[in-house]
């Protein structure tokens, strides 16, 4: 905005004008007076006895300690409620130690009582009364089609047959060398500690030095290349003449007339090729399908092994369970049970996309890992 | 600009429309995490891999329509409210106040899973169609220790392996009543039954015996499923127990239930209930969950056979006859709970060395004694000593096996697994063959002599009584020998009808022989014709299924043929050692 108008500087001035001093020129009367006098005039004691009391130290749950819980306060007015303060001192808390853990036991067992109890009540009928038929009966989505219980081959019972117990071994050491051969074949990890010598103070010197070298000569080479490029690249500018552009134009116009022939003559082969045409398209159609069915089947066939991909990490099946040779004793007392099936029901339910696989059940179990055969 | 324009109003289509992440289900359904995949796991909605991720690769994607059925169920509401409830009790518990955490400890509100398994198994038919998974889990928990940590800090209750125990010998005291048993193989991983029911085959996995140790696994989904299952399992006890007239459930007598033999008072329930004659109350005996032992199990006396002949099929008589009249002993060693299921399966009665058991070790009527010892004390001579490996594979073969190569010390032939179909896998080991053997030599027994009455060879009912491949060659052969017979004996008659002389008869017979290979040679020109028609009618597609059947085949065959080149080869080597 502009200027402001030149109004009367009476308000902005003034106030200097208009502050009343009175309380300054009154103190300093009293202080030059007390200095001139040797003494204040106002008779403050300059000794004194201090009879005055520190405050306890108060803490912080104590203030909390009184306070009461509003709905509590509301009840107050009721004789029989009794109010519970929130917290309670030290003293009392030691005796009831014993007692809230014994209660928190009967609570606990008393809730899993119940709950199971609960759980169970439910009246037994028999749900599947004949004649009751539900009017809309859901298409059920089935996650997956593998069985839920899959038996082993035979090569896994107790005493198995010899033969048999070499396919399900071959199986399993076949299963494990693939993991090795992956984990092999797989691009190399950055290793932790790598391999230098230890390069004294000279020798950096004379590190430095060749780069310092190396440098200069590809320096040199660049500049003697651009003098060079410099005077090619202004080549001269010769003026056009009619003569050129003439044939220039005339150039064009045959080029013109060379490119309708050509496509002519190609539409005219197109046609006469038109069978053979057909046939490569065919050809195409059928090697799309092929490779469409083929894929189909390779994805559905997938599916009877594993489950499709549902979360972060893949699903990792468990290892084949067979005796190895020198445990197989062909007794039923003897056998050593070393695998759990918790883990193997657990992978069924990975396996048929009930339960989405996590980063810990990826992990090795405790399971017999084959020996190589000879 | 904004880069993917939308017109307003339009909502979402595509992929993004049909699926939404887990995180984003969590939210809509507005639950925490563990609510959220316990009802997953109780209404049987499970992720799906949609065509394009839309969120990524390392998402878990549900249908949207799972999705809203889920939020159109009563029970999220009530978990909700428990959640809440539970809120209260642990306000009243930390402020001390143990008469209001008491009073809202005995008031908590909980929920049935009726409606649930109703809703995903309308029919009867369906649950038992899913009752192996079920199955397999109870009868893992009955089997687990109850601890109160387990690795990652879940607890296992006690009151549910208890519950598991129950279900598990309940069904296993009904299957083996109703002889519904058909096939066992003991594995390394524990023990498969299969066993047909309604018409459903349900096959289960059962652990051994043996302490299982526990593994690190999410033991918080396992035990919402076992929820699920022991509630299904239950109700499908109840259904099955109605079926024979036998109350549901069942009360057993309590001294029993203290020594843990579960298995045999329930038999001895069923048994009692059977008796519709002298009608025995257990009534008077209540029952009363106590702290019940391991490892300690009862055995099976059939005292009287359930009455329910009418509903029993060719198989089921077949099987319940399997060990009739016999009488087994079980020592201490040998697993006895598996064992007790399968005997009483098939007909057999048994017994073991512990208190309440039927009878004892010197009884004189015991027929079997199952030992798993290498050397045995003193030998009663009326009875057998056998391994346990003999029962099981009995049952499996459904003939009584001879007991030489099962006795004490010796080691048994290998147990082979029921549910690998030999002749499809193309390489019978010989121990099978010796089985099979063995079956038709009993049934050859049975069955009148070949040869002798009215046999008709074309029926091939009569052909499917002989078992054994070589019999089948031989019965062929002989329906060639009849046909040629007949043929000559006709050809005789027409040519005796034309006034041939007898001896120029005899020469035609070598003729007739070329005719028989020609005949062959026809039919099987015949057959190919046949076959190529047949081929060339199909379409592309079932042409190439058939195709790689072939191929699938031929690679069988290739492999058995280099096992048996092996086989050979392995025994001249020995021949020659």
């Amino acid at each position: 905005m502009g200027k402001k108008s030149k109004s009367s500087r009476k308000g902005k001035k003034e106030w200097r004008k208009n502050i009343s001093t009175e309380d300054v020129e009154d103190f300093l009367e009293i202080s030059t007076e007390d200095v001139l006098s040797g003494g204040s005039q106002q008779k403050e004691p300059s000794f004194f006895i201090d009879k005055s009391v520190d405050l306890a130290a108060k803490k912080k749950i104590d203030k909390s300690r009184g306070k009461v819980l509003w709905s509590d306060k509301l009840l107050e007015k009721n004789p029989m409620v009794k109010i519970i303060p929130s917290s309670t001192t030290r003293k009392m808390k030691t005796n009831k130690n014993a007692k809230i853990v014994q209660a928190g036991e009967n609570e606990t067992t008393l809730q899993t009582r119940l709950k199971y109890q609960n759980a169970c009540d439910s009246s037994l009928t028999d749900l599947w009364e004949d004649g009751k038929d539900d009017s809309r009966i859901k298409k059920k989505f089935l996650p997956s089609a593998i069985p839920a219980v899959e038996v082993e081959p035979s090569g896994c019972s107790f005493n198995p047959d010899s033969l048999n117990h070499q396919d399900a071994l071959a199986r399993a050491v076949a299963d494990e060398m693939q993991k090795i051969y992956q984990q092999e074949l797989g691009p190399k990890p950055v290793p932790s500690v790598a391999h230098a010598e230890v390069i004294d103070d000279e020798l950096k010197y004379f590190l430095e030095a060749d780069d310092a070298c190396d440098d200069n000569e590809e320096d040199g080479v660049q500049i003697s290349n651009t003098g060079a490029e410099i005077e090619k690249r202004v080549p001269k500018c010769k003026r056009v003449t009619r003569v050129e552009l003439n044939r220039r134009a005339r150039k064009k116009e045959h080029l013109m007339i060379e490119a309708e022939a050509k496509k002519v003559d190609e539409l005219t082969k197109s046609i006469d090729d038109l069978p053979a045409i057909l046939q490569a398209i065919e050809k195409e159609e059928e090697e799309k399908n092929k490779r469409y069915m083929r894929r189909r089947v390779a994805k559905a066939e997938k599916l009877k092994a594993h489950p499709p991909r549902l979360g972060k990490y893949k699903y990792q099946p468990t290892s084949l369970q067979v005796l190895l040779s020198e445990e197989k004793t062909g007794s039923l007392r003897k056998l050593k049970v070393s695998c759990t099936l918790v883990r193997d029901r657990f992978n069924s339910l990975e396996k048929r996309g009930l339960v989405v696989p996590s980063k810990k059940s990826g992990r090795k179990d405790a399971c017999l890992k084959p020996e190589v055969l000879e | 600009m904004p880069k993917h324009y939308r017109p307003a109003g339009k909502k979402k289509e595509g992929n993004v429309a049909k699926y939404v992440t887990r995180s984003q289900a969590v939210k809509g359904l507005q639950v925490t995490l563990p609510v959220f995949r316990k009802l997953c796991i109780l209404k049987g909605v499970f992720p799906r891999e949609p065509r394009k991720k839309v969120k990524g690769n390392h998402h878990s994607y549900y249908h949207m329509k799972d999705i809203l059925f889920l939020k159109h169920e009563p029970l999220l509401e009530k978990l909700r409210d428990i959640r809440s409830y539970d809120k209260k009790i642990k306000k009243a518990v930390s402020k001390k106040n143990k008469d209001l955490a008491g009073r809202l400890l005995t008031r908590k509100p909980s929920y049935t899973l009726d409606r649930m398994i109703r809703e995903r198994y309308p029919k009867f038919v369906d649950a038992l169609r899913d009752l192996d998974d079920c199955l397999s889990l109870v009868h893992l928990f009955a089997a687990l220790p109850a601890v109160d940590s387990t690795a990652n800090g879940e607890k296992i209750p006690i009151n549910r392996v208890h519950n598991c125990r129950r279900l598990s010998y309940e069904w296993q005291a009904y299957i083996s009543r109703t002889h519904k048993l058909r096939k066992t193989f003991v594995s390394v991983k524990g023990i498969y039954y299969q066993a047909v029911v309604k018409g459903q085959t349900i096959t289960w996995l059962t652990p051994h015996a043996l302490q299982q140790v526990l593994s690190e696994v999410d033991y918080r989904i396992l035990l919402t499923f076992l929820e699920f299952y022991e509630a299904l399992l239950g109700f499908v006890n109840f259904k099955l127990y109605h079926s024979i007239n036998v109350k549901y459930p069942p009360i057993l007598d309590p001294q029993l239930e203290a020594l843990a033999a579960d298995l045999y008072a329930l038999t001895r329930y069923f048994d009692a209930r059977s008796a519709r004659l002298g009608s025995l109350t257990p009534g008077s005996d209540q029952m009363e969950l106590q702290q019940l032992h391991s490892n300690e199990l009862g055995s099976l006396v059939q005292i009287s056979e359930v009455a329910n002949e009418d509903e029993e099929d060719e198989e089921t008589r077949e099987c319940k006859n399997l060990f009739k009249n016999m009488i087994f002993f079980l020592s201490p060693e040998v697993p006895r709970e598996s064992l007790l299921f399968v005997i009483s399966a098939f007909g057999g009665r048994l017994s073991w060395d512990g208190d309440g058991a039927p009878f004892d070790e010197t009884d004189q009527s015991i027929s079997y004694q199952v030992v798993d010892r290498p050397t045995l004390g003193r030998k009663f001579l009326t009875r057998e000593y056998i391994q346990p490996q003999w029962v099981f594979d009995c049952v499996n073969a459904r003939i009584i096996l001879p007991t030489e190569k099962y006795m004490v010390g010796c080691i048994c032939p290998p147990h082979l697994s029921p549910f690998v179909d030999n002749e499809t896998e193309g390489h019978v080991p010989e121990y099978a063959e010796a089985i099979e053997r063995l079956k038709a030599a009993q049934r050859k027994e049975v069955l009148p002599l070949p040869g002798s009455g009215k046999e008709d060879f074309d029926d091939p009912h009569s052909l499917a009584g002989i078992a054994d491949r070589a019999e089948a060659i031989e019965v062929a052969k002989k329906r060639k020998e009849m046909a040629m017979l007949e043929k000559q004996h006709f050809d005789e008659l027409s040519k005796e009808v034309k006034g041939y002389q007898i001896a120029d008869i005899a020469l035609d017979n070598e003729p007739m022989q070329d005719d028989d290979e020609c005949l062959d040679q026809d039919l099987r020109q015949l057959e190919e014709d046949e076959s190529r028609r047949a081929e060339a009618l199909m379409g592309r597609k079932p042409r190439n299924i058939l195709k790689a059947m072939r191929i699938g085949i031929q690679k069988k065959q290739d492999a058995t043929q280099r096992l048996k080149k092996r086989q050979k080869q392995i025994k001249e080597s020995q021949m020659l050692n």
